[in-house]
């Protein structure tokens, strides 16, 4: 419990309006000259199958591994059936793997005999159908995750994220009254609102239209950079990922 | 119109006319009774039905939404064998569970002679004595709430798992996921179950008459055998039928309004319970389980041995013999009545057609008291106006009439959701090859919709063999279904001969359940 505090409280978050640009203060591992080699995320040696599946079934992943550097933005690109959602599962701890370890700033969030359940991680997903809350408007769909923090704060931040992903004026409505590029901007600023370590995104533009989409892809690299976040896109088409993304990993 | 719609709009007409009957006696005079009973009843009566149901309800709903919370979500220990198990308390009617309970908490039960013989606690155990409208919750909440169980759970395999996925990533624990996410985006099939409930105490007579706890369903009773003032009955009737549309309204509002559909609907991946919580987990679902089956059960056993050996099991032939051939005569009526009715709705749709099966449906949340007093009110005059009146009123014919007024509903609901299933194509196809409607039916659809006729025929069987308030108020002279017998000796503390019977209908119970979670998993 102790340690999901100090991941919120020392994580930075931007200022109003003009996010910062500096490498967060009282992070030992994160000088000002980052290496190249320098794991944010690790993920090392990861199997799954799916418990449905069978033992029979083919194993998802079979000793996989992923490094990612902080702030980074990686493209995740497969094929359909090759596991891509379920990386991001995994590392969100919706699902267990079956061996191999997942870390996250030199904190262990899986390994075989202990798991950190999906809630103390510190990291935010974004679903594919965006998965608003029905019953919430915008405004407490973005607050959602906020519930820690004094009325004051969190006021000034979902303020901040409205602002941020240009809703400003339909913090009132509910998820079904707004169009589908403003439900994805809401899912996006109700993910960043708790400046997660490690934003996970899941096919985040296949249901859009390509007018659309262009437009989006260019706002959620544009996002992604301004608050200095580390992310991982999965997507199925190689062209979005080269988009919006520094670097690609085929699965 | 043709002849169909015209047939269907007749059976309507004939099955909703006690409910019409009832609300035109608000016109008649009133019984001598009447001013008696809006005085010193009505008040009292309404204000224990309410706050009876309204009780129950709202525990029932705690308990079904946790449970079917639970099943969702986690990985309970033995989690197979709950989701079956969870349901059977269903199979025990409240009236049965009431005796049960009375002599399992009683002097000579089980738990008073525990504690007096093997702990030697002091005799006068007035430390054990749960005043009847308590104990009456808890037999409603323990014996009913698997209503919300189902209704929330299969609510629940509808939502979109990545919703209560992203509440946990967002750093909501078990708890404020539960509170602030699964209860919110469920909160009305969570209403919808507990009006569930709330119908069915409002409506339930035996427990309340077996407590001797006066409502609205008892006092009608009571207003017709204790004070011999049907008008009086039909008036408090009425005002209670009044009340319960109101009821019906709302819950109709309430339940319409869906939220908008989740694309693509995914179920969640169960976590594992481990240690502590899966314990706690694990008592949750013992819980229910051993106060609603195995104790009743356990008692109704050792009463029936009793029985055996004392040998007066025989006398249970006849009213065996009665509640089969009633019950399976008036499954096959309300089969037949609701295929007609659904039917016509669907192939000949036009706002006065598709209200039939409305009526129909609506009818299931009339109380049986009510619906006996509506029917005796409307049959009873046929005796002094007819000279073959009595083959109506003297026989069993009136309650079956009563059985089909009241419990079409079920047959209604199976024969819709089949024929929605089917929609309209082999009846047109039929048609257009030249196939008059009839034929259209019988060749095109009938053989289609043979599970559902299955399906209807059994449910509504179940439900009439154990019936009780219409078969106690409307049977005739010296004719006893099992229910009546049940529910007679139990009131004549004869707990022993009513053994036997409740097994019966209990089994029977236990088949309904089975055929509900038939396919379910």
């Amino acid at each position: 419990m102790h340690r999901v505090k100090v991941m919120f409280e020392t994580k930075e978050r931007p200022s109003k309006g003009q996010p910062s640009m500096k490498k967060k203060a009282g992070d030992a591992e994160a000088g000002d000259g980052e290496s190249v080699d320098e794991a944010y995320v690790s993920v090392r040696d990861l199997s799954f199958r799916y418990p449905a599946a069978g033992k029979a079934a083919p194993p998802v992943f079979d000793g996989f591994n992923l490094t990612v550097r902080q702030g980074e933005i990686v493209a995740v690109t497969g094929a359909s059936g090759r596991g891509k959602t379920t990386l991001l599962r995994l590392i969100a701890g919706l699902e267990r793997p079956s061996r191999g370890t997942i870390e996250l700033d030199g904190v262990r969030l899986s390994a075989p005999n202990a798991v950190v359940p999906p809630e103390r991680r510190g990291v935010g997903m974004v679903f594919q159908d965006y998965a608003l809350f029905p019953h919430l408007t915008v405004y407490d769909n973005i607050g959602f995750g906020l519930f820690r923090w004094s009325k004051d704060r969190r006021h000034g931040r979902i303020r901040e994220m409205i602002r941020l992903v240009r809703l400003d004026g339909l913090e009132g409505r509910y998820p079904h009254e707004l169009s589908g590029g403003q439900q994805q901007r809401v899912a996006l600023a109700r993910t960043l609102a708790p400046a997660p370590k490690l934003v996970l995104l899941d096919e985040p533009f296949s249901n859009l239209d390509p007018d659309l989409k262009a437009e989006l892809i260019a706002d959620v690299r544009a996002l992604l950079r301004a608050v200095q976040t580390t992310a991982l896109i999965v997507t199925h088409d190689r062209e979005d990922a080269l988009t919006v993304a520094d670097r690609m990993v085929e699965l | 119109m043709n002849r169909w719609t015209v047939l269907a709009a007749g059976a309507t007409l004939l099955f909703a006319a006690p409910a019409v009957h009832l609300l035109s006696a608000l016109w008649a005079p009133a019984g001598e009774h009447w001013p008696f009973i809006q005085t010193h009843w009505l008040p009292q009566y309404a204000f224990n039905s309410l706050w009876l149901s309204a009780t129950s309800a709202l525990a029932a709903a705690a308990l079904g939404t946790v449970l079917a919370w639970l099943e969702t979500a986690y990985d309970v220990p033995l989690r197979r064998l709950w989701h079956g198990a969870l349901v059977l308390p269903l199979a025990v009617p409240p009236y049965i569970a009431a005796f049960v309970y009375n002599h399992f908490l009683g002097y000579t039960g089980w738990v008073q002679s525990f504690l007096r013989e093997i702990i030697g606690l002091p005799p006068e155990a007035a430390y054990l004595h749960i005043p009847p409208p308590a104990l009456a919750v808890f037999i409603y909440v323990l014996f009913l709430y698997p209503y919300v169980y189902l209704i929330v759970l299969g609510d629940l395999a509808r939502q979109d798992a990545a919703v209560i996925e992203s509440a946990r990533l967002l750093g909501a624990g078990p708890v404020r996921t539960f509170f602030r996410v699964v209860v919110p985006m469920s909160r009305r099939s969570i209403v919808a179950g507990g009006l569930f409930v709330a119908f069915e105490v409002l409506g339930d007579y035996g427990l309340a008459a077996y407590f001797g706890i006066p409502t609205l369903s008892t006092g009608i009773v009571q207003a017709w055998f204790g004070l011999y003032d049907l008008p009086a009955a039909e008036r408090l009737a009425a005002c209670f039928l009044i009340g319960l549309i109101g009821l019906i309204m709302l819950e109709r509002l309430i339940t319409r309004r869906k939220l908008p559909y989740t694309p693509r609907p995914r179920p969640l991946s169960r976590q594992a319970l481990r240690g502590g919580r899966a314990a706690l987990a694990l008592l949750v679902h013992v819980i229910p389980l051993v106060f609603g089956v195995f104790i009743p059960l356990a008692q109704l056993v050792a009463f029936f041995r009793a029985a055996l050996a004392a040998g007066t099991v025989h006398a249970l032939w006849t009213p065996l013999g009665n509640t089969v051939a009633l019950s399976v005569l008036g499954a096959a009526g309300i089969t037949a009545v609701a295929t007609l009715v659904t039917a016509v709705a669907r192939h000949f749709p036009t706002r006065v057609t598709s209200a039939f099966p409305e009526v129909m449906l609506a009818a299931y949340a009339v109380p049986g008291a009510v619906v006996a007093v509506g029917v005796l009110g409307l049959l009873l005059p046929l005796k002094t106006l007819f000279s073959f009146g009595w083959m109506v009123t003297d026989t069993p014919l009136m309650l079956l009439y009563a059985y089909l007024a009241r419990y079409l509903a079920v047959g209604v609901e199976t024969m819709r959701a089949a024929g929605e299933r089917l929609g309209r194509r082999y009846f047109d196809a039929a048609r257009l090859a030249g196939a008059p409607p009839w034929r259209a039916f019988w060749r095109g659809e009938a053989p289609l919709l043979l599970p559902a006729f299955i399906s209807s025929m059994l449910l509504a069987w179940i439900e009439l063999a154990k019936e009780l308030p219409l078969a106690l108020l409307l049977r005739p002279f010296d004719f006893e279904t099992l229910a009546t017998t049940a529910f007679l000796y139990a009131g004549d503390e004869r707990l022993i001969q009513a053994a036997a019977p409740s097994l019966i209908i209990i089994g029977v119970g236990a088949l309904s359940v089975i055929w509900m979670m038939r396919g379910k998993r």
